[in-house]
């Protein structure tokens, strides 16, 4: 029997444990001052590699937004529209029928000549810099196993999302700001916290979700402010509580847990005015809002840049409560949803790169998966009686990515003339996971947590990296 | 790499393969003498050469007894006992008197709750009630067991199969499967899944659920281990309409509950006889019969049902589908021959329409005895289907008005203060099948078929025949004879006690070594055996240890031996839990009641739940509050072996900004016996009385006078804020003093009499959102400061009207005008006035006129008020007109000025001291 004993060193290799308990932001982060030398300098979290990304953006489309009408054009579909596809019977969610055509204009934007429809006008006009994946596919044409699968890996079971994972692996920049933030204005999307939940891993890993349809930061982030204490006097209670634990820590031999405490309430003194500046829109220029412009996602597309710029790994903005994109009773709708999203992704997208932000920036956009080509068949109790809808579909859809090392300009991957199923390259959802680790520096199968007696990862046995996607 | 310097130990783990994991063992005791712990500790400090902590002061002996077995603070009396007599019968009897407390049986109900992953919701259950409204009937029942001691095997034997081991159906012990019951809905594979992993992880510390998809990696546990396991949670199911297992103290609240339950009943009984009817009306009986002949001929299938069957006024699918069905199964009935025939003939549609009409008469008037009347009475007909059975034809529409029958119904069941207890108890199915291998864990994918056994890796073997394989298993993991059950429990109470366990307690699989403690493990383990699996001895046994009473700082020399304390040389110093915190500030606040144990989960983020410990709280776990998740409570997706504990932020920020500590703060400064002291230094004394039960040492005294003293004035001001008043006046062109309320508040609107048109003055109401002006007359809408600092108003008008007048308004502060513009038809405009200081009573008037006349249509607003409390200061909102909108004239009173007592306590609160437990 080995009679090796368990030390503070073996304690602060393992960083990640160590972290956990003491870790300082809403995430893990590095406690430096408290310990001595080298062991602070091995507290800070280090990717397997040279990443290309830093930080990343998704931009979530929940409900699922029809890769048909923005970014996969399909002039068959005109042609057969009304009539049968020659297609396998594929099953999706609900009954559909014939071909429905895409009722938006598509043009071609940028050097490369990218297709994007008349949705999304001021995306395209960062063509160059989109890595368009058309073939992407899921598990199930269902909500629910869907967004789990998109964003913790795995369709059924209780496992961490992506955000928690990469907060895991690279901890964050600013110990006043949490690392992962979730977005999502006027109440949650369907599956609500499951979203964004850290699962097995540390709770501090979990997102962090704040309504962004609320303008006021106090009443946006739990316990920020005191209602009614002045700065001056907080300043003084804290100043008396820190004598108050000096003279408790004279008379007691060092103890790292009653240091950290005593930290922990310098450092949320400092995080209610950094949270509060760094989600406060109203602090940008007139123009730069303008650029934006109005309404509740381009307002958090701005408070996005703002928390990158303060070292948030991992920002997700959904679009709204719900499952907004989910078109089953009439593709129009998009017209309203894209109108919603897209000058503030477009401003975003421009704001990053004159910044020189988006080098370092994986930028993500989609859904949980994508919709049919094929119309929607009315059923009793689900559809208004109207047939200009499609339906939920895995088989095959699109997610762009922009920045943080993806080739711009490029396409990836198709579906089949229709545009119902990918056909060219498949790209499962864990193979997109797998890829984005790589961007952020770690190999997808060595990013692994200990739990219940086995070794976890966000690709569970799956993800291949895409590596001509890469730039 | 996690605790790397541990591989080569693992590889020697390995290489003796042939030795029998230790925990697959049977636990041996270590010959000792004196009190076991302390000896076998010993000899472990003295192998490792380190030497332990002194005895710690007799008052943390009780601080930590009463932390640990009870989650809150000795009273004073304890402490004085244990102080003027720290001998052995004080602290037994002390110890005695803790474990008699029901503090301690909802202290280590919590504690098992994380074992068993408690919450009060299933999870995410689309657009239906997702709560379980029994869950706390479980959580009750642990109080119970652990307050009466109920002996260990039945505690698990309970958990597993109490259905098997009560006498009548309405026992209280059904409560008990609660520990199956309470987890996560993730479908019904998953919740099996559930199951399997919280028995076997939370009795055995054992990962079988690692071998649903193949046999365990590194474990010697196979998929038929697993699925053995599983196809008895498959075998089971849980009664609709759960046991009552008692009923509510409140006689006439149950009647009112049953009266209401009926009406739901009657209710949902109406549409399904609407739904019978339906389907034997006249207008509805032809189409069904046309087209189930239809879907004959050209062989129909579901989907082509339901569009057909849409167009003809909501025919339902499956009855369509049934009566294409039952009409070819009796097709060659005489009657129906017939029709088939004429059907077959008919020249046109009308014809047939005719032709199903007259079958459809006959059908529903046919006389008794005649073969019409013979084959609707058979069982696969239509019109046989009577309330009880109609369901199944429900369709999409039906199901979801159903579902949101049932919503109400289950929300009574939740809320009604007349609703019984009931226990969230399961059953086996009547029908014992085999088990059989999901393939690579794929539910589609069936392999081997088997006889369900035992766990192999604990002997394996049949199941007893005869008897219920659920029952067997609770039996086989309650045995003395597994070695792993009293280990796994023993381990837990230890780390509860110790702050940390003396073996992993996720894992007690050979991928853990043979813990360093393993001879106290098992001596602990036989023990509690011995003693009858008696929890309350095992606390005894733990707690009258010399290691429970050590010093909670020893030798700087044992550091470089053991630094992290793995062999207990000294206490651990322990930071509070979530509970034990929350319930320390409430008890020592004088708000916590503690006089009733048990009843119905509570919201902690409402002030009404300040009364009730927090194990009380409602755990959601589809959006568990922000609270828990900052304050490390496990997530109650999964089993936890033991919490996390971090240290984070937003823990500071409930002590500094946190309601129910502003508010808990606020009430002690505010106690009358606190304010009747005769000076400050009693004041102080007080406070520290009361929050950490001793005297304040001088210079405590000194530091809190010092500061209390050196408070300035307008830090405690009131706040910047204020309240809204709804005024009118003649237009005279500028500020006016000549201000009246209104007199009339109805429909959440302010007006000068009940119907506006017919008003003298004309038009003139105020809502939350927008009004309407009066020609010749202002609109005010007053804004009144409560405290002192700089404010400014803004906002946003919208006209709703196309055309009429043009309006006009304007910000006066403090009676002098800031700004004002004319406001056109249509127009939407930004309004700002300026900044403004304030003290209390000074006002910031929003005003609307209509000189120009009152053609105009409703304006709508949005009005703020923005303050700062100097002019560098950060701006925030400190009032809302639609937010506050006044509904009534009364008078408001101003604030109380917020005291530097209450500041001083909410630090104490904070502070570490009031956190650790030394």
């Amino acid at each position: 029997m080995s009679h090796h004993r368990i030390t503070a060193a073996d304690i602060v290799l393992d960083r990640r444990d160590f972290l956990q308990r003491c870790g300082m932001g809403f995430g893990g982060l590095a406690l430096g001052s408290l310990l001595s030398g080298k062991a602070a300098a091995s507290g800070m979290p280090q990717p397997h590699f040279a990443p290309k990304a830093k930080r990343v953006v998704h931009l979530f489309m929940n409900g699922g937004p029809s890769q048909v009408d923005t970014f996969d054009p399909k002039p068959k579909l005109q042609e057969f529209h009304g009539k049968t596809m020659p297609l396998d019977g594929l099953k999706t969610e609900r009954p559909t029928g014939a071909a429905l055509r895409s009722p938006f204009k598509f043009e071609r934007h940028g050097e490369c000549g990218l297709e994007v429809s008349e949705l999304f006008s001021h995306t395209a006009k960062h063509a160059d810099d989109l890595c368009v994946i058309r073939s992407m596919t899921a598990d199930v044409p269902n909500h629910e196993p869907s967004l789990m699968l998109m964003n913790c890996g795995d369709g059924r079971l209780s496992r961490p999302s992506m955000g928690s994972w990469i907060s895991y692996g690279l901890g964050s920049e600013n110990e006043n700001l949490p690392a992962y933030v979730s977005l999502c204005p006027g109440g949650m999307p369907i599956k609500r916290a499951e979203n964004w939940r850290s699962s097995f891993l540390p709770g501090n890993y979990q997102g962090t979700y704040l309504d962004s349809s609320i303008e006021e930061v106090d009443r946006m982030i739990e316990n920020l402010r005191n209602p009614s204490a002045r700065e001056s006097r907080q300043a003084r209670q804290l100043e008396f509580l820190r004598r108050v634990n000096e003279r408790h820590l004279a008379s007691r031999g060092h103890d790292p847990q009653l240091e950290a405490r005593i930290r922990s309430f310098e450092l949320a003194y400092r995080m209610q005015g950094e949270a509060t500046d760094a989600f406060d829109v109203k602090k940008e220029p007139q123009h730069v809002r303008d650029l934006y412009g109005p309404g509740a996602f381009a307002r958090q597309c701005l408070m996005a840049r703002r928390l990158l710029e303060r070292g948030v790994r991992f920002i997700q903005l959904w679009h709204g409560n719900g499952q907004p994109w989910d078109s089953h009773d009439d593709i129009e709708d998009h017209r309203r949803l894209a109108r919603e999203c897209d000058q503030g992704i477009g401003a975003f997208l421009a704001d990053l790169k004159m910044r020189g932000l988006l080098d370092e920036t994986l930028v993500l956009w989609g859904g949980e998966f994508g919709r049919t080509p094929a119309v929607e068949l009315p059923q009793a109790g689900s559809n208004k009686g109207v047939m200009k809808g499609r339906d939920h579909n895995h088989y095959g859809f699109t997610v762009w990515m922009a920045g943080g090392g993806v080739k711009g300009g490029h396409i990836h991957g198709a579906t089949d003339e229709f545009g119902y199923k990918a056909v060219d390259k498949p790209v499962h959802v864990h193979d997109l996971h797998a890829t984005m680790l790589h961007l952020l520096g770690f190999d997808h199968e060595q990013l692994t947590y200990r739990y219940s007696g086995r070794d976890f990862r966000l690709t569970d046995v799956h993800g291949k990296v895409m590596h001509d996607i890469v730039a | 790499m996690r605790f790397p310097v541990l591989l080569p130990l693992l590889l020697l783990s390995f290489a003796s393969a042939e030795e029998k994991h230790w925990a697959f063992a049977p636990p041996v005791k270590a010959a000792t003498t004196g009190h076991p712990v302390d000896a076998l500790l010993e000899k472990a400090w003295a192998e490792m050469k380190l030497a332990p902590a002194g005895p710690a002061a007799p008052r943390q002996w009780l601080e930590r007894a009463a932390f640990t077995l009870t989650g809150l603070p000795p009273s004073d009396e304890q402490l004085r006992r244990i102080e003027a007599n720290p001998d052995e019968a004080t602290w037994k009897a002390l110890v005695d008197e803790l474990l008699a407390s029901p503090a301690y049986g909802e202290r280590w109900a919590r504690h098992w709750m994380d074992v068993a992953r408690y919450a009060d919701t299933r999870g995410y259950h689309f657009d239906q009630d997702n709560r379980y409204p029994f869950a706390y009937t479980y959580r009750d029942w642990l109080i119970r067991a652990f307050n009466e001691d109920l002996p260990y095997d039945r505690f698990v034997k309970f958990q597993v199969a109490a259905d098997h081991l009560v006498d009548r159906p309405d026992h209280p012990d059904l409560s008990a499967l609660g520990f199956l019951t309470v987890g996560l809905r993730g479908g019904p594979v998953e919740t099996i899944d559930d199951r399997v992993d919280v028995v076997t992880r939370g009795f055995l510390s054992s990962t079988v659920s690692c071998a649903r998809c193949h046999d365990h990696k590194t474990d010697p546990i196979s998929t038929k281990d697993y699925y053995s396991l599983y196809s008895i949670f498959e075998h089971t199911d849980e009664p609709e309409d759960k046991p009552v297992i008692g009923k509510p103290a409140d006689e006439a609240a149950f009647q009112a509950y049953q009266a209401e339950v009926a009406k739901l009943e009657e209710a949902d009984r109406a549409v399904r006889q609407q739904l019978v009817d339906h389907l034997r009306s006249k207008e509805a009986l032809p189409n069904y019969l046309e087209l189930a002949w239809r879907a004959r001929k050209e062989n129909w299938d579901h989907r082509k049902a339901t569009a057909e069957g849409f167009k003809r006024g909501k025919l339902r699918p499956n009855a369509l589908m049934r009566w294409k069905d039952f009409l070819g199964e009796h097709a060659g009935a005489e009657r129906l021959k017939r029709w088939f025939a004429e059907m077959d003939a008919a020249a046109d549609d009308p014809a047939r329409a005719a032709l199903c009409a007259a079958l459809a008469a006959e059908w529903t008037g046919a006389p008794e005895g005649g073969e019409l009347a013979q084959l609707a009475a058979k069982g696969g007909c239509p019109l046989s289907y009577g309330v009880d059975r109609v369901e199944q034809f429900m369709d999409v529409e039906d199901g979801n008005q159903r579902r949101q029958r049932l919503s109400v119904m289950s929300k009574l069941m939740a809320e009604h203060p007349g609703s019984p207890p009931r226990a969230m108890s399961l059953r086996d199915k009547a029908q014992w099948g085999k088990a059989v291998v999901f393939e690579r864990g794929n539910p589609a994918n069936r392999g081997e078929v088997f006889d369900r056994h035992w766990l192999s890796f604990l002997g394996g073997g049949a199941f007893e025949p005869g008897k219920s394989p659920r029952l067997s298993l609770a039996e086989k993991i309650a045995d003395p004879a597994n070695p792993l059950t009293a280990r796994v429990i023993v381990n837990r109470v230890w780390a509860w006690h110790f702050g940390a366990p003396l073996a992993d307690p996720g894992d007690f699989g050979p991928q853990t070594p043979r813990p360093e403690l393993l001879p106290l493990l098992d001596t602990l383990a036989v023990g509690f055996l011995e003693k009858g699996g008696s929890l309350k001895e095992l606390h005894r046994v733990l707690l009258t240890s010399k290691a429970f009473r050590l010093a909670a700082d020893g030798a700087e020399a044992n550091d470089s031996i053991d630094e992290a304390n793995t062999v207990f040389w000294k206490w651990n110093r322990r930071r509070l839990d979530f509970e034990s915190m929350r319930d320390r500030v409430l008890a020592s606040g004088g708000s916590l009641d503690t006089r009733g144990t048990g009843g119905r989960s509570v919201r902690l983020e409402e002030p009404s739940s300040d009364a009730r410990r927090s194990l009380y709280a409602f755990v959601d776990r589809y959006a568990l509050p922000g609270t828990f998740v900052s304050f490390d409570l496990p997530h109650p997706d999964h089993h936890s072996a033991k919490r996390v504990e971090t240290t984070v932020p937003q823990q500071a920020l409930y002590f500094l900004n946190g309601p129910l500590v502003l508010r808990q703060a606020a009430r002690l400064a505010g106690d009358p016996a606190f304010k009747g002291l005769p000076d400050d230094r009693a004041r102080v004394h007080w406070i520290y009385r009361k929050l950490f039960r001793r005297a304040p040492a001088d210079e405590e005294i000194l530091a809190a006078l010092d500061w209390i003293g050196s408070a300035l004035p307008a830090d405690y001001a009131p706040p910047l804020g204020g309240h809204w008043e709804v005024l009118h006046g003649p237009d005279e062109g500028k500020p006016s003093a000549a201000l009246s309320s209104f007199p009339v508040f109805s429909g959440n609107v302010w007006k000068i009499t009940q119907d506006p048109s017919q008003s003298p003055i004309r038009w003139l109401n105020v809502g939350a959102g927008g009004g309407h002006a009066s020609a010749r007359h202002t609109m005010v809408l007053r804004w009144r400061s409560l405290g002192a600092g700089q404010v400014r108003m803004s906002g946003r008008l919208t006209r709703t009207q196309k055309g009429g007048d043009v309006l006009a308004w304007r910000i006066d502060g403090k009676g002098a005008p800031l700004a004002g513009e004319r406001l056109s038809p249509e127009a939407t405009v930004d309004i700002e006035g300026k900044w403004t200081d304030v003290m209390p009573g000074d006002t910031m008037d929003f005003v609307l006129r209509a000189p120009d006349g009152d053609t105009c249509g409703n304006v709508n607003w949005e009005l703020r008020i923005e303050g700062r409390d100097s002019e560098a200061g950060p701006v925030r909102e400190v009032g809302n007109f639609t937010r506050q909108f006044p509904t009534s004239n009364d008078p408001v009173p101003g604030v109380a000025a917020a005291d530097p007592w209450a500041d001083l306590v909410q630090m104490l609160w904070a502070s570490n001291e009031f956190h650790f437990v030394d």
